[in-house]
């Protein structure tokens, strides 16, 4: 079967029958636009298994149910299948939508994956299934937010001179390092896999990489300009990454910090 | 590396064994550093859980990042607000970064968010942007968006919505509901009110799900999205839809007993009958 790739949309001519309809066909399309959706041809949006609609069947039924859909009536989409529309009023949602809802007693991963299996099922997180995905902005936003707040409660609202100690630039965790600088802070970010540090340091989101923990607090102490050991601040807007540190060298500095 | 990579294949439980002690070292030297009087949190990866399991006692002496840094937001309603140009036209998503800094003027860390974003994230798909605001100011950012639209500052409609991780709208224990004041982590009365609220006020599409983010049988959260067309309909909608869902937040934070939250419902005069005025 050929590859199908989903755009939204975009300006002023509708497909539907007004814009409170036109609204979720477009967000549910750019839920899939390959370059948003982590894999669109299984319409998967986000988080491993996260989806915009249960299978490709149900994707056109519901496109094609917006498309009719009258400015008093309602669709109700049940785990990305699109099961029913009904009467309702103008001031009413167009589109009500329940994603991967158990009875508690069943609400495992087991139970989950047989129903998956048959067809009945769907797994939504959140804003995959909801149609409101919009990229990789929320991660770093949410974090810039925790580090801004973090600033607020701990150094007066100001990060500059502070740096933070982190681990991980994978999907979530790399989103890090730019997060900090935005919110005024540095950052030495430890990962072990070297292709994830030259990925972010391609996209910007990372200044420059070290490669063992004495390279990595050294070019610490030269952005901070400040070689006092236990003063280790970093000027504002670096970011280090540190790679294979050493399982000792980590212990060791721990008995030291703690002791 | 190259033996990590192919023991994942060939024996991944070896792996995981391994990868949970590698989490209690890193867990232990947090503590290290939080005992040295570092601020020292977890960014919701559930590694303490990890720790804990592998005989670090002490591994929550730390807090997770909701409970530190978000839950005050939350008292307040604020939350991850986000917006999508129907038109595709990035034009209309700066014209509306302006609008949010014209309207609010006094919040630095919010205009600093809103020009480093824009010079430093680049768009995916409908042009987006996301920014924290609470109670009282997202409805009358969504009630200027839609003049903007009907004014014809804006080429076409824009969708307001936000995550499923919001004030009031979310109950999971292990992230956005960990250590509630009152021990009600686990109560999901709350996001299913908030989407029975969000439907009752008129938002134009509305979700109930369960398992985001930590997975089947730890979470049950709610979602909203609204379209401003431009219409005085629309207006109506938003000034309820967009006013009621952080309040709800707010709402469910004054109920936990949270002072902020309180003086919160107080100030902008939240009818909460349980809570003493």
């Amino acid at each position: 079967m050929k590859k199908r790739v989903i755009k939204s949309p975009t300006g002023t001519k509708l497909q539907a029958k007004s814009w409170l309809t036109e609204a979720p066909l477009r967000m549910l399309m750019n839920n899939l636009d390959p370059e948003v959706a982590e894999r669109p041809e299984d319409l998967v949006v986000y988080g491993g298994i996260g989806k915009a609609a249960r299978n490709w069947e149900c994707f056109d039924a519901i496109v094609a149910t917006l498309k009719k859909l009258e400015d008093n009536e309602t669709l109700l989409v049940q785990s990305g299948k699109p099961v029913g529309v009904f009467r309702t009023h103008r001031d009413a949602p167009r589109v009500l939508i329940a994603n991967s809802n158990l009875v508690p007693a069943w609400a495992n991963w087991e139970h989950f994956r047989e129903l998956d299996r048959k067809g009945l099922m769907m797994y939504g997180q959140m804003t995959a299934g909801s149609w409101i995905y919009i990229g990789s902005q929320g991660i770093v936003q949410g974090t810039y937010e925790t580090f801004v707040e973090m600033g607020r409660q701990h150094f007066g609202g100001d990060l500059a001179g502070r740096w933070i100690l982190t681990a991980g630039l994978g999907g979530m965790g790399g989103a890090q390092p730019l997060a900090a600088t935005m919110a005024g802070a540095s950052m030495l970010a430890i990962e072990c896999q070297s292709d994830r540090i030259d990925k972010r340091l391609e996209t910007g989101y990372l200044d420059t990489r070290a490669e063992n923990i004495d390279d990595a607090l050294a070019e610490a102490r030269r952005a901070s300009g400040c070689a006092d050991r236990s003063d280790l601040r970093a000027r504002s807007g670096e970011r280090v990454s540190s790679r294979r540190l050493e399982r000792g060298k980590v212990e060791s500095e721990t008995r030291e910090r703690s002791g | 590396m190259e033996k990590w990579k192919a023991k994942r294949v060939s024996d991944p439980d070896e792996v995981a064994a391994a990868a949970s002690k590698s989490m209690a070292v890193h867990v232990k030297a947090m503590l290290g550093f939080q005992s040295r009087g570092v601020a020292t949190f977890d960014y919701g990866n559930n590694i303490r859980q990890v720790a804990f399991d592998q005989g670090v006692k002490k591994a929550f002496d730390f807090p997770g990042f909701v409970p530190a840094y978000v839950r005050p937001l939350f008292c307040r309603g604020i939350g991850p607000f986000r917006w999508a140009a129907l038109s595709g036209d990035p034009e209309d998503i700066y014209r509306t970064d302006a609008k949010v800094k014209e309207l609010i003027p006094d919040d630095a860390p919010l205009h600093n968010w809103l020009d480093k974003a824009r010079e430093r994230i680049q768009f995916q798909g409908l042009p987006a942007r996301i920014c924290w605001v609470g109670l009282g100011q997202r409805d009358r950012l969504g009630l200027a968006f839609n003049e903007m639209v009907r004014s014809g500052e804006l080429k076409a409609p824009i969708v307001i919505g936000r995550d499923h991780l919001d004030s009031g709208s979310v109950a999971s224990p292990n992230r956005e509901t960990e250590a509630m004041q009152d021990g009600s982590d686990a109560v999901s009365d709350w996001p299913l009110l908030n989407a029975l609220l969000s439907t009752a006020s008129g938002a134009t599409w509305v979700s109930i799900h369960h398992g985001g983010g930590v997975g089947m049988g730890y979470s049950q959260h709610a979602g909203l999205v609204i379209v401003c067309d431009g219409s005085k309909d629309a207006d109506e909608r938003i000034s309820r839809v967009l006013w009621n869902d952080p309040a709800s937040g707010v709402m469910r934070h004054a109920d936990a007993g949270y002072d902020i939250a309180i003086a919160c419902a107080r100030e902008h005069g939240l009818n909460l009958p349980m809570i003493r005025k």
